[in-house]
């Protein structure tokens, strides 16, 4: 995971070279690349090498957060500005823009979808993130200096596609809707591309923060490709969710039945 | 800068909220400390976000003849199907027998934790404070 090492005027400077230049295409590899195309469901989160016993991601993006940071979060837990007895529907628990924390960049890998066409590589994933990889070496003229999904370039190097992504939201949330963990300025996201086997992807992300992380932190997901090509929505805000009363905003359980529920057996 | 005394310990132990944060919430509500088990017909599957619900028709204890419906939480979709889980999993009318964490008011239901299928098969229910990642392993 990572971005641009420049400021907001090196953003400018390199859109301004690149409109003055034809886009250039990135390296050609040799020979026929890997097909990425298709549902990749996760199949082993953040593992260090074959057979090692899992970490969960957040762990490892905790263990990294600069100790201002951590401080501050805690801080916000404690009072109550990391609403984990709320839910996501109410304005104060869920405000954070839904884009670096569960894309496959994130800590929290999920669930994606990379469609193919010419140029492009575009990840979609189950909680909506839509990322657009260009296949070329530098951003395209027109990309925005920030976004919630950031700006990818991609390039091939033989049969590794790897990917830089800058121009980050700041104010993205690492850990979704929780004050305090945003990403902050000048975040970079290097992400590599491997078929370790036929259907098994491979992505090793390294993400630069340095408002948020003290170091570069490093994961590996592994991604196992589903034949059936299905993919869900997730989505974590719902009115009728029977586990939130949403006035309240409180933490509940409405047992009470569906007005569509069917006669009791006789 | 000075270092807060047992930060890190604190900060980890924030670890199971942002878990929960993941899992859409607490699971304050139900007593996982607890596993109970109940048969009876399942009324309704609502297959949706961002929880699935098991509605199971149970005979009523304190009335012969009657039924009470009990309500099961479960995971959403998308992590139900890394169990195994499909819309078609239970049907209306099927005999099954959810093993469950209680809620703690004492309502019939709780949330899922296996249900055993009218052919002896089971499925595990998403576990609690289950984030993506570790749903999927």
């Amino acid at each position: 995971m990572s971005r641009c090492a420049g400021s907001a005027v090196c953003a400018l400077l390199l859109l301004a070279c690149t409109a003055l230049h034809a886009a250039e295409p990135a390296t050609a590899p040799r020979g026929a690349t890997p097909d990425l195309t298709g549902v990749w469901r996760i199949a082993e989160a953040n593992t260090p090498a074959p057979g090692a016993v899992p970490a969960i991601s957040v762990e490892a993006t905790m263990s990294k957060f600069r100790r201002e940071v951590l401080a501050r979060f805690v801080s916000n837990v404690r009072e109550g500005r990391m609403p984990a007895d709320r839910g996501y529907c109410t304005p104060a628990a869920f405000t954070g823009p839904l884009g670096y924390g569960m894309a496959p960049m994130g800590p929290f890998p999920v669930n994606f979808e990379i469609l193919g066409s010419p140029g492009r590589l575009t990840l979609i994933d189950e909680m909506g993130v839509v990322r657009r990889l260009y296949l070329r070496n530098t951003p395209p003229p027109d990309a925005l200096d920030e976004s919630n999904a950031g700006t990818s370039i991609a390039r091939w190097e033989g049969a590794q596609l790897v990917v830089q992504t800058t121009g980050l939201n700041p104010a993205a949330r690492v850990v979704i809707g929780a004050a305090g963990t945003e990403l902050g300025r000048n975040a970079r996201i290097e992400e590599r591309f491997t078929l370790p086997q036929p259907d098994v992807l491979q992505i090793v992300t390294t993400v630069t923060a340095p408002e948020l992380y003290a170091a570069p932190v490093t994961t590996t997901n592994r991604y196992r490709r589903d034949a059936k090509g299905m993919m869900f929505e997730i989505a974590i805000c719902a009115p009728d969710d029977r586990s939130f009363d949403q006035a309240s905003g409180k933490e509940r359980f409405d047992a009470t039945p569906p007005a569509d529920l069917p006669p009791p057996p006789r | 800068m000075q270092r807060a005394p047992h930060l890190p310990l604190i900060a980890f132990g924030m670890l199971a909220c942002a878990s929960a944060a993941l899992a859409h919430h607490t699971y304050s509500m139900f007593d996982t400390k607890r596993e109970l088990s109940v048969s009876g017909v399942v009324a309704k599957f609502e297959w949706k976000n961002p929880h699935a619900y098991l509605w199971v028709y149970v005979p009523s204890a304190t009335s012969a003849g009657k039924y009470d419906a009990w309500a099961f939480e479960n995971g959403s979709p998308s992590l139900l199907s890394k169990l195994g889980w499909s819309r078609e999993s239970v049907k209306p009318d099927d005999r099954i027998t959810v093993t469950y964490a209680p809620l703690r008011d004492g309502k019939p239901g709780g949330h899922c934790v296996k249900v055993t299928l009218p052919g002896g098969r089971s499925l595990e229910c998403v576990g609690f404070g289950a984030a993506p990642a570790a749903a999927g392993r």
